[in-house]
């Protein structure tokens, strides 16, 4: 058998045949810009691929099927001939048979000639012997036996299970003119006469062998014959068939059908197939067989006569139809299983071309989407980090105040800000947290950042800043995003440092302890647009760090989930109470290095945010600065410009610093009026410095001993008319100074003015905006 | 410190620019004359420009008032900041002024 692939082999050969191509066109269209053309024409690549597919899948079952076809055909062929030999061979076992039958029995007749009677009983033996001869007789020729008359035929017949014997030569039946009898005496041999049809009580299908019968010395004297029933043969033949619709007939040598199944249509077509076909009947002697292919007239099929003729006498024909309808029917089948099947298999590959190209395309586009979203973050974390102030030393040639800070945020883009700059002599600074994280919150943050660094340009009042970050924070803020900050700024040569809260975590101080800077706590910014903002101030004394944080310090998370804490933080500072040579940068890092640590092994959740200033105040801490005038009222001139230079260099605030200047004007005048006698000049020497916390002027005269401290307080109840105006000067600059004490030493009145400074809110001095 | 007067509304207004300190109380006591001598008519001292005033400035005032007070006149501050209102209110004298 020729290789044939079994259907399901058809697939795997396919599919892996298209798996390749797929991979193959992979690699070719993977330079991006074929490839991106093809998938955007996904549809017409899909269709192309699955037509190609299509035609070759074809292409190749329509090969499989013509060979097919071709094998079924010479499987058939062959059944056929087989069919009809051993069809054939039945009927000449058969005739051989009775041909044996006869020549048997021609020896025991021609020794029992001399007795006619005994030709009866021959006739009935050559009936019994044999079961497919159903008549068996001897036709003598005429004159024979003169006791018998002219004509004499003893006849056996097998009738009803019993043989009937008689003698039928008569008048009527004339056997000598039977043209088979004559044709036996005249050609000297047996000859099988053609199928006839015979009707008696019975309808047979008969046919005849007959042959000389000769005497002793040679000379024919009768012609001996047996009658076959031939009507099984037809239904014999027909018993078995491979398909059911093909039939078997047997025909005479001149085409004469004589058998066949029941009531079979075509006959008279085969016959002429078999007529036209073969336009020589078969040579006497010499079998033949052969095919032809024809078409059914009344049903149009199309089949195939399949035909074989004896080789001796009689050369009958047997012939077997076989319809291509049902020779090639399951192979049909089969091809239309195929056909669906492949239809189904290039649907499906259809479907996964057009999802993996559609697959491709979404990757890609997310891809793309991905690259271009990270690059967004890239972008604005670059943008945030333009917004931070990145050096540090921020002022390498400042002494009074160092500052260190640091940003690390949680996601590629945070939500907290750290600022600060110097402007006339003071520090801004600023530190915030938006509610959120990423691209949104660094939006906001960078609006609030610009509406700090835009109202602190101008405005020292942090409250104010505050006020108007908030302004800004609550304008088109739809997504509801508050900030929490804390805003101070801080006179760089006083220590002054007023600040405002909104929300947020409350600064450090170090110094000689670590303690939580007194705050409001406010709301924070960007919640109500005409909420109140409460600020305070202070004094921050040099050597005092300012540690402002985030809640990404106090609540970063370990591994088990539990907070670094605001108590850490304080132990960590605490390393550096009085330290004079902790720099701000050291205190970061210190408090950076144990939250690493704390957080190993897990994901940084919020941003991290600390800023230390280091206040280290004016180098010159101690100073003095003195003025010495004559006893001229008009030297008050020159008294208040220094007392001004004095107060403006530790930048004291105006209505302070005019409250001072009057007490010491007061003080001085009454000196330069009062110390030395009329008409006399003296000199007036006026020394001030810091002390600590406070300030003090040293008022020094040579003049005689007064002591102004004890000049009696005006009544300053009583009516305009009493007043006097003396002692007026005193009691003001008493009440305005924390304290004024005299002493007398070597021959100098000294009198001393103190004003203290203090940290902490000052009484009477809430700023509410 | 500048002085200028002016009369508003028949009363004689006084308007004082800069620091009335001990060294400008000389010069101003001249510049004031017409207050400290006015008669029957109500006063007023603009302080609005006025940015520091010490006992001597006070003492005028006082003379200015006690003047006014003689003919049944007041006088009204005007403009007064928050350091010299804070001296007149130590004073008592923030009791004996109009202020406005």
């Amino acid at each position: 058998m020729p290789p044939f692939v079994h259907p399901s082999g058809h697939y795997f050969f396919f599919l892996g045949k298209a798996i390749f191509r797929q991979s193959k066109l992979l690699q070719v269209f993977s330079s991006g810009k074929v490839f991106s053309r093809i998938v955007r024409n996904k549809a017409g690549f899909g269709l192309a691929v699955v037509i190609f597919a299509a035609l070759i899948v074809e292409g190749i079952s329509l090969l499989q099927y013509g060979r097919l076809r071709k094998l079924v055909m010479q499987a058939a062929e062959r059944q056929s001939m087989v069919e009809l030999w051993t069809k054939t061979e039945i009927i000449n076992h058969t005739l051989e048979s009775a041909e044996a039958t006869i020549h048997d029995h021609l020896w025991d007749l021609s020794r029992n000639l001399p007795y006619p009677d005994s030709m009866f009983s021959a006739a009935r033996r050559l009936v019994e012997t044999n079961p497919d001869i159903v008549g068996g007789f001897i036709t003598f020729i005429p004159g024979y036996y003169p006791g018998k008359g002219e004509l004499f035929e003893p006849y056996a017949r097998k009738s009803g299970g019993t043989v009937k014997v008689s003698q039928i030569a008569s008048a009527d039946h004339d056997y000598t003119a039977n043209p088979d009898y004559l044709k036996v005496l005249a050609e000297d041999r047996g000859h099988w006469t053609d199928p006839y049809h015979y009707v008696d009580e019975s309808e047979m299908d008969l046919t005849t062998y007959s042959c000389p019968l000769k005497d002793g010395s040679g000379r024919t004297v009768g012609v001996c014959g047996i009658d076959i029933d031939l009507s099984w043969l037809g239904d014999t033949l027909n018993v078995y068939h491979s398909l059911p619709s093909s039939f078997t007939i047997v025909l005479t040598r001149e085409g004469k059908p004589f058998a066949g199944p029941s009531g079979s249509r075509v006959a008279g077509q085969v016959v002429r197939l078999l007529h036209d076909g073969a336009t020589v009947p078969p040579q006497a002697g010499s079998a033949r067989a052969g095919m032809i292919a024809f078409r059914d007239s009344l049903s149009g099929d199309k089949a195939l006569l399949y035909y074989a003729s004896r080789k001796d006498e009689p050369q009958w024909q047997v012939a077997q139809v076989i319809f291509e309808k049902e020779l090639y029917g399951n192979i049909r089948k089969n091809r239309f299983i195929d056909f669906l099947l492949t239809l189904i298999a290039l649907t499906a590959l259809f479907l996964m071309i057009e999802r993996f190209a559609r697959n491709e395309k979404r990757l890609r586009d997310a891809y793309v989407d991905q690259a271009r979203i990270g690059n967004e973050l890239h972008i604005a974390r670059r943008i945030q980090e333009e917004m931070l102030p990145k050096k540090f030393p921020p002022f390498p040639d400042r002494t009074d105040v160092d500052i260190f800070g640091s940003l690390k945020p949680a996601r590629e883009v945070g939500g907290d800000i750290f600022d600060f700059f110097i402007r006339d002599g003071k520090l801004f600074f600023v530190v915030g947290d938006v509610s959120g994280k990423g691209i949104p919150a660094a939006i906001v943050m960078a609006m609030i950042h610009s509406m700090f660094s835009l109202a602190s340009a101008s405005e020292d009042d942090p409250v104010k800043i505050v006020k108007a970050v908030n302004a800004e924070g609550c304008r088109n803020n739809s997504a509801g995003m508050f900030v929490t900050c804390f805003i101070g700024v801080l006179n760089l040569s006083s220590g002054r440092l007023r600040y405002c809260n909104a929300g947020h975590d409350r600064p450090l101080l170090v110094g000689c302890a670590v303690e939580e800077l007194p705050a409001n706590a406010n709301l924070p910014v960007g919640v109500l647009p005409d909420v109140q903002f409460e600020g305070q101030e202070c004094r921050i004394a040099p050597g005092t760090t300012v540690f402002l944080y985030t809640d990404g310090l106090t609540e970063a998370k370990d591994t088990s989930r539990r907070m670094f804490g605001k108590d850490r933080v304080i132990g960590i500072l605490g390393r550096f109470i009085s330290d004079p040579a902790a720099a701000a940068a050291d205190i970061v890092s210190a408090a950076d290095r144990e939250v690493e640590t704390f957080i190993s092994g897990t994901e940084q959740e919020d941003d991290l945010t600390m800023l230390a200033i280091r206040y280290n105040g004016n180098a010159a801490r101690e100073w003095e600065e003195s003025i010495v005038l004559r006893n001229d009222l008009g030297q008050v001139k020159e008294l208040n410009g220094f007392v001004k230079s004095v107060t403006g260099r530790l930048g004291i605030g105006k209505d302070e610093a005019a409250r001072i200047r009057l007490a010491v004007e007061e003080v001085v005048v009454n000196v330069i009026e009062y110390a030395y006698p009329e008409g006399h000049d003296g000199e007036v020497q006026v020394d001030a410095r810091p002390d600590g916390r406070s300030l003090v002027f040293t008022v020094t005269d040579s003049g005689r001993p007064f002591d102004p401290t004890k000049v009696p307080a005006p009544d300053t109840g009583q009516p305009a008319e009493l007043r006097t105006p003396g002692g007026l000067g005193i009691f003001i600059a008493r009440e305005l100074m924390d304290s004024i004490e005299y002493a007398r030493r070597d021959g100098k009145n000294v009198l001393t003015l103190r004003k203290g400074l203090r940290n902490g809110a000052r009484h009477g001095v809430q700023h509410r905006v | 410190m500048e002085t200028t007067i002016q009369e508003v509304d028949g009363k004689l207004v006084a308007t004082l620019s800069g620091e009335f300190d001990t060294a400008a109380a000389i010069d101003a006591e001249q510049a004031l004359k017409p207050l400290l001598e006015s008669s029957g008519r109500d006063l007023a001292i603009d302080c609005s420009e006025l940015e520091y005033i010490s006992s001597s400035g006070l003492r005028i005032f006082l003379n200015i008032l006690k003047n006014a007070r003689s003919s049944g006149n007041k006088v009204t501050l005007l403009g007064v900041n928050e350091v010299i209102r804070d001296v007149l209110e130590l004073t008592g004298l923030v009791k004996l002024f109009e202020l406005e």
